[in-house]
């Protein structure tokens, strides 16, 4: 991960047009970005189009990332993601996705098969903790780019219940991420047990 | 609306996810401008988010990068073809001007020359990328199918069974592996002698003295075939029999069998 010199530090040198700055942010970013451009738009071809694209984009306008709005992976997902989305709703993608049934039918086919599950890096970690009602909303806003009607519409669960989902999935998202949180707890009870163990 | 309502309402979560409308966007970034707390909220979440989407990490083929650097690079070079059109000269030096505008009519020349050469190029390269996406798509599903192959053979399920030649045929020779919790059966037929026009080996499942047919094998084939799965056989068992298969074991034909 970043640190917040690097993040700086890259920041200047994407500003300053170096274009090792890119080399570098590709190798510490393109796996999260082309892993979400593979959850949006499902092919890898297409997704490797929407990274390279997000690149040339963060290249043509580095100028106009701003640190206080967001750190520098927050823009890149962004970019990424939006790109993935706009890709979904091409004409192109639609045909696509009507003329390649074959492929989902390998993809549903394998549970056996070793590759699908392995080159994702450590997915099952912390995703599944997050309870599937939850889970279900907020993707299909995040990575599918759904206003709040439609996904009430495809839930079929009213806007208020939609609402409070959203809400209370990103606080869960929250808890389970604030590592730092749970470390210090453990370092807490191990400390006082120690205490106990002295006295 | 005070903060604390503010927070209640769940605007902020929304504006997070990207589910606000105008409206509440600029309501949202005001009480972000107003309130560093609220930033720090917004900020808070984002990373969660982040968090959650680096969870979906992949890594990318490896010729991704070099595509990327040349991508970087090539709209470096139309920027910069751009940046070099003639502006306004502010300076007044107009040779400068005269010179960029007739470097430019040459090189518009020169390009539109080589355009519509270029197009032709583009739709050959157009076509032969088609051609060989769709060969790529082929070969990776021929992958899928031997990455299930091999998965059905790692599987702690699948049990191998080799069966060998009786006196009648001794050199004969074959490996099945059957997976009862898949309910498949694979059999690897490289070792069984050649046989005559009119005849065929054909594979039997020995359920409580009963043959089931597994059926024909195919001699042309030297890899591995699927066979019908057979629940609760005792023994495989291969027989010649006529062309296209029997209904019922010629047993004095039988040339290799192995215990499940």
């Amino acid at each position: 991960m970043a640190t917040e010199w690097n993040e700086e530090n890259l920041v200047r040198r994407l500003q300053r047009k170096d274009k090792s700055a890119i080399s570098d942010l590709y190798d510490e970013y393109a796996p999260s970005m082309y892993g979400i451009a593979m959850r949006i738009v499902k092919a890898e071809a297409l997704a490797q189009d929407v990274v390279q694209e997000t690149f040339i984009k963060v290249w043509k306008n580095a100028a106009a990332y701003d640190r206080k709005k967001g750190t520098l992976f927050t823009w890149l997902l962004n970019i990424t993601r939006n790109g993935a989305i706009d890709k979904t709703r091409s004409a192109a993608f639609r045909r696509m996705q009507t003329s390649v049934p074959v492929d989902d039918k390998l993809k549903n086919d394998n549970q056996l098969s070793t590759n699908q599950k392995t080159d994702q890096i450590g997915l099952k970690d912390f995703v599944n903790e997050l309870e599937e009602k939850y889970r279900e909303v907020i993707e299909l806003a995040y990575f599918h780019g759904y206003t709040q009607p439609e996904i009430a519409e495809h839930l079929q669960l009213p806007i208020g219940t939609v609402k409070s989902r959203v809400r209370i999935g990103l606080r869960e998202l929250r808890k389970i991420f604030s590592e730092p949180g749970l470390t210090h707890l453990i370092s807490t009870v191990f400390c006082l047990s120690l205490g106990w163990v002295i006295v | 609306m005070n903060k604390d309502k503010f927070l209640q309402t769940g605007l902020l979560e929304q504006y997070v996810l990207g589910l606000t409308d105008e409206e509440e966007t600029a309501v949202v970034k005001q009480f972000a401008e107003e309130y560093p707390e609220v930033q720090a909220e917004i900020n808070q979440m984002r990373e969660a988010m982040d968090q959650y989407a680096r969870q979906y990490a992949v890594m990318p083929p490896e010729e991704l990068k070099a595509r990327v650097m040349k991508g970087v690079d090539s709209a470096d070079q139309d920027s910069d073809s751009r940046a070099s059109a003639p502006g306004p000269s502010q300076t007044g030096t107009n040779w400068w001007g005269v010179v960029l505008l007739m470097a430019l009519l040459g090189s518009t020349l020169l390009f539109y020359r080589g355009k519509s050469s270029a197009e032709q190029d583009l739709v050959m390269l157009e076509t032969r990328y088609a051609a060989f996406q769709k060969e790529c798509e082929t070969e990776k599903a021929a992958l899928r199918q031997q990455q299930q192959v091999f998965a059905i053979l790692n599987h702690e399920a699948t049990l191998p069974v080799r069966l060998e030649g009786t006196p009648q045929e001794p050199r004969a020779e074959a490996v099945a592996y059957l997976n009862g919790l898949e309910k498949v059966a694979y059999i690897n037929v490289g070792k069984l002698p050649t046989l005559p026009t009119g005849q065929t080996y054909q594979l039997w499942a020995d359920v409580n003295g009963e043959m089931i047919n597994m059926g024909v094998l195919d001699q042309q084939s030297k890899g591995l075939q699927v066979m019908t799965f057979i629940d609760h056989a005792e023994s495989l068992n291969i027989t010649i029999e006529p062309e296209g298969g029997s209904e019922v074991p010629t047993v004095e034909q039988l040339i290799a069998n192995g215990e499940v």
